[in-house]
Protein backbone atom coordinates (compact mmCIF):
# COMPACT_ATOMS: atom_id res chain seq x y z
CA UNK A 1 0.00 0.00 0.00
CA UNK A 2 1.32 3.69 -1.05
CA UNK A 3 -0.32 7.00 0.16
CA UNK A 4 0.49 9.92 -1.76
CA UNK A 5 -0.39 13.39 -0.04
CA UNK A 6 -0.70 16.58 -1.83
CA UNK A 7 -2.28 20.29 -0.71
CA UNK A 8 -3.33 22.38 -2.59
CA UNK A 9 -5.78 25.16 -2.93
CA UNK A 10 -6.97 24.45 0.85
CA UNK A 11 -7.81 20.87 -1.03
CA UNK A 12 -5.61 18.35 1.24
CA UNK A 13 -5.31 14.94 -1.66
CA UNK A 14 -4.55 11.19 -0.28
CA UNK A 15 -4.14 9.00 -3.23
CA UNK A 16 -4.50 5.67 -2.32
CA UNK A 17 -2.95 2.43 -3.97
CA UNK A 18 -2.63 -1.29 -2.85
CA UNK A 19 -4.37 -2.80 -0.52
CA UNK A 20 -5.67 -1.20 2.99
CA UNK A 21 -5.55 -3.36 5.97
CA UNK A 22 -5.17 -4.08 9.79
CA UNK A 23 -1.47 -4.70 8.77
CA UNK A 24 -0.16 -1.36 7.53
CA UNK A 25 -3.66 0.63 8.65
CA UNK A 26 -1.17 2.45 11.13
CA UNK A 27 0.83 3.77 8.00
CA UNK A 28 -2.23 5.98 7.07
CA UNK A 29 -2.62 7.72 10.77
CA UNK A 30 0.36 10.05 10.02
CA UNK A 31 -1.16 11.20 7.39
CA UNK A 32 -4.56 11.21 8.81
CA UNK A 33 -3.20 13.47 11.61
CA UNK A 34 -1.83 16.08 9.15
CA UNK A 35 -5.12 16.67 7.72
CA UNK A 36 -6.60 17.05 10.74
CA UNK A 37 -4.03 19.32 12.14
CA UNK A 38 -4.28 21.47 8.64
CA UNK A 39 -6.55 24.10 7.72
CA UNK A 40 -7.90 22.55 4.20
CA UNK A 41 -11.08 22.91 3.55
CA UNK A 42 -11.65 20.05 1.81
CA UNK A 43 -9.81 16.15 2.20
CA UNK A 44 -9.79 14.44 -1.22
CA UNK A 45 -9.81 10.91 -1.03
CA UNK A 46 -8.57 9.44 -4.10
CA UNK A 47 -9.73 5.94 -4.16
CA UNK A 48 -9.29 5.10 -7.70
CA UNK A 49 -6.23 2.80 -6.97
CA UNK A 50 -7.41 0.97 -4.05
CA UNK A 51 -7.77 -2.49 -4.51
CA UNK A 52 -8.64 -4.05 -1.18
CA UNK A 53 -9.97 -2.48 2.34
CA UNK A 54 -10.86 -4.12 5.00
CA UNK A 55 -12.59 -3.07 8.43
CA UNK A 56 -9.43 -1.65 9.85
CA UNK A 57 -8.74 0.67 7.01
CA UNK A 58 -12.85 1.58 7.21
CA UNK A 59 -12.17 2.64 10.37
CA UNK A 60 -9.64 4.77 9.65
CA UNK A 61 -11.73 6.56 6.93
CA UNK A 62 -14.67 6.97 9.07
CA UNK A 63 -12.92 8.15 11.37
CA UNK A 64 -11.23 11.09 9.68
CA UNK A 65 -14.94 11.62 8.20
CA UNK A 66 -16.40 12.04 11.56
CA UNK A 67 -13.28 14.00 12.97
CA UNK A 68 -13.72 16.13 9.93
CA UNK A 69 -17.29 17.10 10.58
CA UNK A 70 -17.18 17.95 13.70
CA UNK A 71 -14.50 20.60 12.71
CA UNK A 72 -16.86 21.53 9.88
CA UNK A 73 -14.87 20.34 7.46
CA UNK A 74 -15.72 18.11 4.34
CA UNK A 75 -14.27 14.90 3.00
CA UNK A 76 -15.04 13.63 -0.26
CA UNK A 77 -14.72 10.25 -2.09
CA UNK A 78 -13.03 10.45 -5.52
CA UNK A 79 -13.83 7.28 -7.47
CA UNK A 80 -14.76 4.09 -6.07
CA UNK A 81 -13.89 0.81 -7.55
CA UNK A 82 -14.31 -2.72 -7.90
CA UNK A 83 -14.64 -4.38 -4.30
CA UNK A 84 -14.55 -1.40 -2.35
CA UNK A 85 -17.03 -0.32 -3.97
CA UNK A 86 -18.96 -3.40 -3.09
CA UNK A 87 -17.82 -2.87 -0.04
CA UNK A 88 -18.64 0.78 0.68
CA UNK A 89 -22.00 0.05 -0.46
CA UNK A 90 -22.55 -3.11 1.94
CA UNK A 91 -21.77 -0.68 4.49
CA UNK A 92 -23.85 1.78 3.23
CA UNK A 93 -20.91 4.15 3.91
CA UNK A 94 -21.77 5.70 0.18
CA UNK A 95 -25.06 7.21 1.67
CA UNK A 96 -23.18 8.96 4.66
CA UNK A 97 -20.65 10.69 2.69
CA UNK A 98 -20.47 12.07 -1.31
CA UNK A 99 -18.50 10.09 -4.04
CA UNK A 100 -17.32 11.51 -6.94
CA UNK A 101 -16.63 10.23 -10.51
CA UNK A 102 -15.58 13.33 -12.01
CA UNK A 103 -12.72 15.18 -10.33
CA UNK A 104 -13.67 18.77 -11.53
CA UNK A 105 -17.18 18.31 -9.47
CA UNK A 106 -15.21 17.17 -6.43
CA UNK A 107 -13.31 20.43 -6.60
CA UNK A 108 -16.59 22.53 -6.74
CA UNK A 109 -17.19 23.96 -3.49
CA UNK B 1 11.72 -14.66 10.52
CA UNK B 2 12.75 -11.17 10.79
CA UNK B 3 16.07 -10.96 12.85
CA UNK B 4 15.85 -9.13 16.39
CA UNK B 5 17.03 -5.14 16.74
CA UNK B 6 19.69 -4.41 19.15
CA UNK B 7 20.44 -0.65 19.96
CA UNK B 8 23.96 -0.39 21.27
CA UNK B 9 24.55 2.84 22.52
CA UNK B 10 28.50 3.31 23.72
CA UNK B 11 30.63 6.75 22.72
CA UNK B 12 33.97 4.72 22.48
CA UNK B 13 34.50 3.89 19.04
CA UNK B 14 36.54 1.25 19.42
CA UNK B 15 34.11 -0.84 21.85
CA UNK B 16 31.02 0.55 19.73
CA UNK B 17 32.92 -1.57 16.49
CA UNK B 18 33.95 -4.51 18.47
CA UNK B 19 29.71 -5.10 19.56
CA UNK B 20 28.68 -3.80 16.13
CA UNK B 21 30.89 -6.79 14.79
CA UNK B 22 30.11 -9.01 17.11
CA UNK B 23 26.16 -8.38 17.12
CA UNK B 24 25.37 -7.74 13.61
CA UNK B 25 25.96 -11.73 12.33
CA UNK B 26 23.04 -12.60 14.21
CA UNK B 27 21.16 -9.60 14.73
CA UNK B 28 20.09 -6.36 13.13
CA UNK B 29 22.22 -3.92 15.18
CA UNK B 30 21.36 0.25 15.39
CA UNK B 31 24.42 2.37 16.91
CA UNK B 32 24.04 5.20 18.68
CA UNK B 33 27.42 7.33 20.14
CA UNK B 34 25.56 8.83 23.34
CA UNK B 35 21.95 8.79 25.17
CA UNK B 36 20.09 11.20 23.29
CA UNK B 37 20.56 9.56 20.03
CA UNK B 38 20.13 6.41 21.74
CA UNK B 39 16.72 7.61 22.93
CA UNK B 40 15.68 9.32 19.73
CA UNK B 41 16.84 5.62 17.63
CA UNK B 42 15.24 3.76 20.56
CA UNK B 43 11.29 5.30 19.40
CA UNK B 44 12.34 5.29 15.98
CA UNK B 45 13.50 1.94 15.76
CA UNK B 46 11.28 0.18 19.06
CA UNK B 47 14.60 -2.51 19.04
CA UNK B 48 14.63 -5.82 21.16
CA UNK B 49 17.08 -4.85 23.25
CA UNK B 50 19.36 -2.21 24.29
CA UNK B 51 22.79 -2.23 25.41
CA UNK B 52 24.11 0.52 26.56
CA UNK B 53 27.21 2.42 28.42
CA UNK B 54 27.12 4.70 31.84
CA UNK B 55 29.73 6.89 31.70
CA UNK B 56 28.66 9.34 27.93
CA UNK B 57 28.68 12.83 27.35
CA UNK B 58 24.94 14.42 26.90
CA UNK B 59 22.80 12.15 28.48
CA UNK B 60 24.30 8.78 30.44
CA UNK B 61 23.61 5.49 30.82
CA UNK B 62 21.29 6.10 33.67
CA UNK B 63 19.18 8.51 32.81
CA UNK B 64 18.86 6.31 28.99
CA UNK B 65 17.38 3.85 30.94
CA UNK B 66 15.50 6.20 33.22
CA UNK B 67 13.64 7.59 29.91
CA UNK B 68 13.46 4.48 28.65
CA UNK B 69 11.23 3.15 31.68
CA UNK B 70 8.81 6.19 31.68
CA UNK B 71 7.98 5.68 27.76
CA UNK B 72 5.26 3.06 27.95
CA UNK B 73 6.46 1.96 23.94
CA UNK B 74 9.62 1.19 25.46
CA UNK B 75 9.88 0.56 28.91
CA UNK B 76 9.52 -3.38 28.77
CA UNK B 77 12.64 -3.63 25.98
CA UNK B 78 15.33 -5.53 27.75
CA UNK B 79 18.62 -3.09 28.88
CA UNK B 80 22.13 -4.30 29.33
CA UNK B 81 24.24 -2.17 30.96
CA UNK B 82 28.07 -2.24 30.24
CA UNK B 83 30.30 -0.81 33.09
CA UNK B 84 33.69 0.02 33.70
CA UNK B 85 35.43 -1.76 36.70
CA UNK B 86 36.39 1.60 37.69
CA UNK B 87 33.07 2.24 38.63
CA UNK B 88 32.69 2.16 42.43
CA UNK B 89 30.63 -0.83 43.68
CA UNK B 90 27.77 0.42 45.88
CA UNK B 91 26.94 3.11 43.19
CA UNK B 92 26.74 0.94 40.57
CA UNK B 93 23.96 -1.48 42.77
CA UNK B 94 21.99 1.25 43.53
CA UNK B 95 21.55 2.19 39.80
CA UNK B 96 21.87 -1.12 38.20
CA UNK B 97 18.00 -1.27 39.72
CA UNK B 98 15.59 -1.41 36.62
CA UNK B 99 18.62 -2.90 34.04
CA UNK B 100 17.74 -6.53 33.26
CA UNK B 101 21.90 -7.55 33.40
CA UNK B 102 25.46 -5.58 33.08
CA UNK B 103 28.72 -6.70 31.89
CA UNK B 104 31.91 -5.50 33.18
CA UNK B 105 33.93 -4.40 30.50
CA UNK B 106 36.37 -5.96 28.92
CA UNK B 107 33.94 -8.64 28.35
CA UNK B 108 33.98 -11.86 26.21
CA UNK B 109 31.95 -11.48 23.11
CA UNK B 110 30.58 -14.90 23.77
CA UNK B 111 29.14 -14.15 27.39
CA UNK B 112 27.60 -10.73 25.67
CA UNK B 113 26.21 -13.21 23.12
CA UNK B 114 24.48 -15.42 25.51
CA UNK B 115 22.94 -12.44 27.96
CA UNK B 116 21.75 -10.94 24.89
CA UNK B 117 19.54 -14.12 23.47
CA UNK B 118 18.80 -15.10 26.90
CA UNK B 119 17.14 -11.69 27.69
CA UNK B 120 15.55 -11.72 24.54
CA UNK B 121 13.96 -15.24 24.61
CA UNK B 122 12.69 -14.23 28.08
CA UNK B 123 11.03 -11.48 26.76
CA UNK B 124 9.64 -13.18 23.86
CA UNK B 125 8.08 -15.58 26.13
CA UNK B 126 6.18 -13.34 28.89
CA UNK B 127 4.80 -11.30 25.77
CA UNK B 128 3.20 -14.57 24.21
CA UNK B 129 2.34 -15.67 27.55
CA UNK B 130 0.42 -13.19 28.62
CA UNK B 131 -1.15 -12.48 25.79
CA UNK B 132 -1.97 -16.24 24.90
CA UNK B 133 -3.15 -16.35 28.49
CA UNK B 134 -5.54 -12.60 27.53
CA UNK B 135 -7.60 -13.34 24.16
CA UNK B 136 -7.60 -17.10 25.40
CA UNK B 137 -9.45 -15.85 28.71
CA UNK B 138 -11.48 -12.76 26.72
CA UNK B 139 -12.64 -14.02 23.61
CA UNK B 140 -14.62 -16.74 25.81
CA UNK B 141 -16.46 -14.02 27.02
CA UNK B 142 -17.72 -12.81 23.56
CA UNK B 143 -20.14 -15.82 22.80
CA UNK B 144 -22.55 -17.21 25.10
CA UNK B 145 -21.26 -19.73 27.16
CA UNK B 146 -24.64 -21.53 26.83
CA UNK B 147 -27.30 -20.84 24.10
CA UNK B 148 -30.82 -20.61 25.79
CA UNK B 149 -32.89 -23.25 24.72
CA UNK B 150 -35.64 -21.65 23.20
CA UNK B 151 -38.83 -23.81 22.77
CA UNK B 152 -38.76 -25.02 18.64
CA UNK B 153 -35.94 -23.43 18.03
CA UNK B 154 -32.10 -24.33 17.01
CA UNK B 155 -29.14 -22.51 17.30
CA UNK B 156 -25.72 -22.84 16.34
CA UNK B 157 -22.76 -19.31 17.40
CA UNK B 158 -19.87 -19.34 17.00
CA UNK B 159 -16.68 -16.97 16.51
CA UNK B 160 -13.14 -18.53 15.49
CA UNK B 161 -10.54 -15.72 16.64
CA UNK B 162 -7.92 -14.58 14.06
CA UNK B 163 -4.02 -14.57 14.75
CA UNK B 164 -4.15 -11.03 15.16
CA UNK B 165 -7.66 -11.08 16.96
CA UNK B 166 -10.62 -8.74 16.04
CA UNK B 167 -13.39 -7.36 18.13
CA UNK B 168 -16.25 -9.71 17.46
CA UNK B 169 -19.40 -10.70 19.47
CA UNK B 170 -22.49 -12.74 19.89
CA UNK B 171 -25.05 -12.18 22.69
CA UNK B 172 -28.31 -13.47 23.61
CA UNK B 173 -30.46 -11.46 26.21
CA UNK B 174 -33.24 -13.74 27.29
CA UNK B 175 -36.40 -11.28 27.72
CA UNK B 176 -38.70 -14.15 28.81
CA UNK B 177 -39.35 -17.75 27.20
CA UNK B 178 -40.65 -16.37 24.44
CA UNK B 179 -38.36 -13.17 23.74
CA UNK B 180 -35.29 -12.83 23.05
CA UNK B 181 -33.26 -9.85 21.95
CA UNK B 182 -29.45 -11.42 19.61
CA UNK B 183 -26.46 -8.60 18.90
CA UNK B 184 -23.92 -10.38 16.76
CA UNK B 185 -21.36 -7.64 15.69
CA UNK B 186 -17.68 -6.40 14.91
CA UNK B 187 -15.81 -3.64 16.27
CA UNK B 188 -14.07 -1.82 13.70
CA UNK B 189 -10.03 -2.35 14.28
CA UNK B 190 -8.03 -5.20 15.89
CA UNK B 191 -6.50 -6.43 18.61
CA UNK B 192 -6.84 -5.60 22.80
CA UNK B 193 -8.78 -2.43 22.16
CA UNK B 194 -11.11 -4.01 19.95
CA UNK B 195 -11.97 -6.63 22.23
CA UNK B 196 -11.85 -4.05 24.98
CA UNK B 197 -14.78 -2.26 23.21
CA UNK B 198 -16.65 -5.56 22.13
CA UNK B 199 -16.92 -6.41 25.95
CA UNK B 200 -17.89 -2.77 26.58
CA UNK B 201 -21.06 -2.46 23.98
CA UNK B 202 -22.53 -6.19 24.73
CA UNK B 203 -22.58 -4.40 28.21
CA UNK B 204 -24.18 -1.00 27.09
CA UNK B 205 -26.30 -3.56 25.24
CA UNK B 206 -27.97 -5.35 28.36
CA UNK B 207 -27.95 -2.18 30.05
CA UNK B 208 -30.10 -0.77 27.67
CA UNK B 209 -32.31 -3.82 26.94
CA UNK B 210 -33.24 -4.16 31.00
CA UNK B 211 -33.65 -0.47 31.40
CA UNK B 212 -36.24 -0.70 29.20
CA UNK B 213 -37.79 -3.75 30.79
CA UNK B 214 -37.55 -2.22 34.37
CA UNK B 215 -39.41 0.38 32.87
CA UNK B 216 -42.07 -1.66 31.20
CA UNK B 217 -41.13 -0.13 27.89
CA UNK B 218 -41.50 -2.08 24.67
CA UNK B 219 -38.47 -1.66 22.78
CA UNK B 220 -37.98 -2.38 18.95
CA UNK B 221 -34.20 -2.92 17.26
CA UNK B 222 -34.75 0.79 15.61
CA UNK B 223 -35.43 2.42 18.72
CA UNK B 224 -32.26 0.09 20.79
CA UNK B 225 -30.06 1.19 17.52
CA UNK B 226 -31.38 4.95 17.88
CA UNK B 227 -30.07 5.31 21.25
CA UNK B 228 -26.83 3.62 20.72
CA UNK B 229 -25.89 5.55 17.44
CA UNK B 230 -26.96 8.87 19.01
CA UNK B 231 -24.72 7.75 22.27
CA UNK B 232 -22.08 6.81 19.85
CA UNK B 233 -22.20 10.47 17.88
CA UNK B 234 -21.89 12.55 21.18
CA UNK B 235 -19.34 10.79 23.15
CA UNK B 236 -16.16 12.18 21.39
CA UNK B 237 -14.05 9.16 23.41
CA UNK B 238 -15.78 6.67 20.86
CA UNK B 239 -14.65 9.07 18.15
CA UNK B 240 -12.40 6.85 16.86
CA UNK B 241 -14.19 3.42 17.59
CA UNK B 242 -16.94 2.24 15.29
CA UNK B 243 -19.15 -1.00 15.93
CA UNK B 244 -21.61 -2.54 13.26
CA UNK B 245 -24.11 -4.96 14.11
CA UNK B 246 -27.07 -7.04 13.40
CA UNK B 247 -29.52 -6.44 16.04
CA UNK B 248 -33.20 -9.08 16.31
CA UNK B 249 -35.81 -9.34 18.43
CA UNK B 250 -37.28 -12.77 18.05
CA UNK B 251 -40.70 -13.64 19.80
CA UNK B 252 -40.15 -17.22 19.88
CA UNK B 253 -44.64 -18.28 19.90
CA UNK B 254 -45.47 -15.89 17.18
CA UNK B 255 -41.93 -16.55 15.34
CA UNK B 256 -42.02 -12.80 14.39
CA UNK B 257 -38.61 -11.77 13.94
CA UNK B 258 -37.89 -8.22 13.38
CA UNK B 259 -34.35 -6.73 12.81
CA UNK B 260 -32.85 -3.77 12.32
CA UNK B 261 -28.54 -4.07 10.47
CA UNK B 262 -26.32 -1.56 11.60
CA UNK B 263 -23.79 -1.34 8.86
CA UNK B 264 -23.21 -5.16 9.55
CA UNK B 265 -23.30 -7.75 6.59
CA UNK B 266 -26.37 -8.20 5.44
CA UNK B 267 -28.45 -10.88 7.05
CA UNK B 268 -29.09 -14.27 4.67
CA UNK B 269 -32.65 -16.21 5.14
CA UNK B 270 -32.79 -18.93 3.87
CA UNK B 271 -36.11 -20.25 2.83
CA UNK B 272 -36.55 -23.77 3.00
CA UNK B 273 -39.74 -24.18 0.96
CA UNK B 274 -39.29 -22.04 -2.32
CA UNK B 275 -35.48 -22.61 -2.01
CA UNK B 276 -34.33 -19.17 -2.07
CA UNK B 277 -31.87 -16.94 -0.38
CA UNK B 278 -33.07 -13.73 0.71
CA UNK B 279 -30.73 -10.41 2.07
CA UNK B 280 -31.74 -8.92 4.72
CA UNK B 281 -30.70 -5.10 4.68
CA UNK B 282 -33.19 -3.43 6.51
CA UNK B 283 -31.19 -1.09 9.09
CA UNK B 284 -28.60 1.71 7.84
CA UNK B 285 -25.36 2.22 7.66
CA UNK B 286 -22.73 2.36 10.85
CA UNK B 287 -24.23 3.84 14.66
CA UNK B 288 -22.36 7.37 14.99
CA UNK B 289 -21.59 8.06 11.63
CA UNK B 290 -25.18 7.24 9.64
CA UNK B 291 -27.24 10.05 8.98
CA UNK B 292 -29.94 8.47 7.29
CA UNK B 293 -33.03 6.97 9.24
CA UNK B 294 -32.95 3.12 10.28
CA UNK B 295 -35.46 1.09 9.37
CA UNK B 296 -36.49 -2.54 10.45
CA UNK B 297 -38.20 -5.51 9.28
CA UNK B 298 -40.52 -8.38 10.36
CA UNK B 299 -40.25 -11.74 9.10
CA UNK B 300 -42.53 -14.16 9.91
CA UNK B 301 -41.05 -17.27 10.21
CA UNK B 302 -41.83 -20.94 8.78
CA UNK B 303 -40.44 -23.87 9.80
CA UNK B 304 -37.26 -24.65 8.44
CA UNK B 305 -36.29 -21.05 7.86
CA UNK B 306 -33.06 -20.08 8.73
CA UNK B 307 -31.14 -16.98 9.43
CA UNK B 308 -27.74 -16.98 9.11
CA UNK B 309 -25.36 -13.93 10.08
CA UNK B 310 -21.13 -14.02 9.04
CA UNK B 311 -18.89 -11.04 9.96
CA UNK B 312 -16.76 -9.79 7.09
CA UNK B 313 -14.06 -12.26 8.50
CA UNK B 314 -16.26 -14.63 6.30
CA UNK B 315 -16.54 -12.83 3.47
CA UNK B 316 -13.00 -11.81 3.51
CA UNK B 317 -11.04 -15.02 4.35
CA UNK B 318 -8.61 -15.16 2.14
CA UNK B 319 -6.22 -17.61 0.77
CA UNK B 320 -2.44 -18.27 -0.19
CA UNK B 321 -2.77 -16.17 -3.15
CA UNK B 322 -4.74 -13.31 -1.54
CA UNK B 323 -8.02 -14.30 -3.36
CA UNK B 324 -11.30 -13.64 -1.35
CA UNK B 325 -14.29 -15.53 -0.22
CA UNK B 326 -16.40 -13.35 -1.40
CA UNK B 327 -20.71 -13.24 -0.82
CA UNK B 328 -21.19 -15.14 -3.99
CA UNK B 329 -19.65 -17.99 -3.18
CA UNK B 330 -20.78 -17.81 0.11
CA UNK B 331 -24.61 -17.24 -0.58
CA UNK B 332 -24.15 -20.27 -3.60
CA UNK B 333 -22.90 -22.63 -1.30
CA UNK B 334 -25.70 -21.17 1.68
CA UNK B 335 -28.36 -21.85 -1.58
CA UNK B 336 -27.63 -25.49 -1.64
CA UNK B 337 -28.01 -26.59 1.91
CA UNK B 338 -31.22 -25.02 2.98
CA UNK B 339 -32.60 -28.48 4.46
CA UNK B 340 -29.62 -28.54 6.94
CA UNK B 341 -29.64 -28.23 10.51
CA UNK B 342 -28.49 -25.14 12.29
CA UNK B 343 -25.41 -27.14 13.54
CA UNK B 344 -24.32 -28.65 10.72
CA UNK B 345 -24.99 -25.43 8.27
CA UNK B 346 -22.38 -23.94 11.10
CA UNK B 347 -19.97 -26.37 10.67
CA UNK B 348 -20.48 -26.49 7.20
CA UNK B 349 -19.64 -22.57 6.57
CA UNK B 350 -16.74 -23.18 8.93
CA UNK B 351 -15.57 -25.64 6.48
CA UNK B 352 -15.82 -23.78 3.98
CA UNK B 353 -13.51 -20.90 5.68
CA UNK B 354 -11.36 -23.96 6.23
CA UNK B 355 -10.83 -25.62 2.78
CA UNK B 356 -10.76 -21.43 1.41
CA UNK B 357 -7.87 -20.57 3.59
CA UNK B 358 -5.98 -23.39 4.46
CA UNK B 359 -2.87 -22.57 5.69
CA UNK B 360 -3.31 -18.60 4.89
CA UNK B 361 -2.89 -16.93 8.41
CA UNK B 362 -6.44 -15.22 8.96
CA UNK B 363 -6.57 -11.17 10.34
CA UNK B 364 -9.91 -11.43 11.64
CA UNK B 365 -12.18 -13.39 13.74
CA UNK B 366 -14.46 -15.53 11.71
CA UNK B 367 -17.98 -15.29 13.24
CA UNK B 368 -20.57 -17.50 12.38
CA UNK B 369 -24.89 -16.99 13.50
CA UNK B 370 -27.19 -19.75 12.56
CA UNK B 371 -30.94 -19.49 14.08
CA UNK B 372 -33.67 -22.13 12.45
CA UNK B 373 -37.07 -22.21 13.20
CA UNK B 374 -37.59 -26.11 13.74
Amino acid sequence: MSVESQIQDQVHVLKFRGTLNAQNVEDVKPHIEQILGGDCRIALLDLENLEEIDSSGIGAIVSLLKRMRTQKRDVRIFRLRGTVKKLFELLRIDKSLEVYEDLGKALLV
Amino acid sequence: MARDKILVVEDDPTIRTILDVSLRKLFNVTLAEDGEEGLEKARLESPDLIISDVMMPKMDGFRLKEAIRVEPALHLVPFIFLTSKSDEQDRLEGLMTGADDYLVKPFHVDVLLKRVRMLIDRSRVYREDSLAVFSKEVNSIFVPDELPAIEGYDLFCKIKPATMGGGDFIDIVRIDDDHYTVLQGDVMGKGVKAKFFAYAFTGYFRGLIHAALSFQVDFSPTQLVNRFSAMVDSDPFLQDIFITFFLFNLNAQDAKLTYCNAGYMPGLLLNRHTNKLVELTAGGGIPGFYRGKYDEETLELASGDTLVLCSDGVYEAKNVDGTMLGGDQLKDFLSQREHSSADRLGDAIQGLVDDHTRRALQYDDISIGVFQKQ
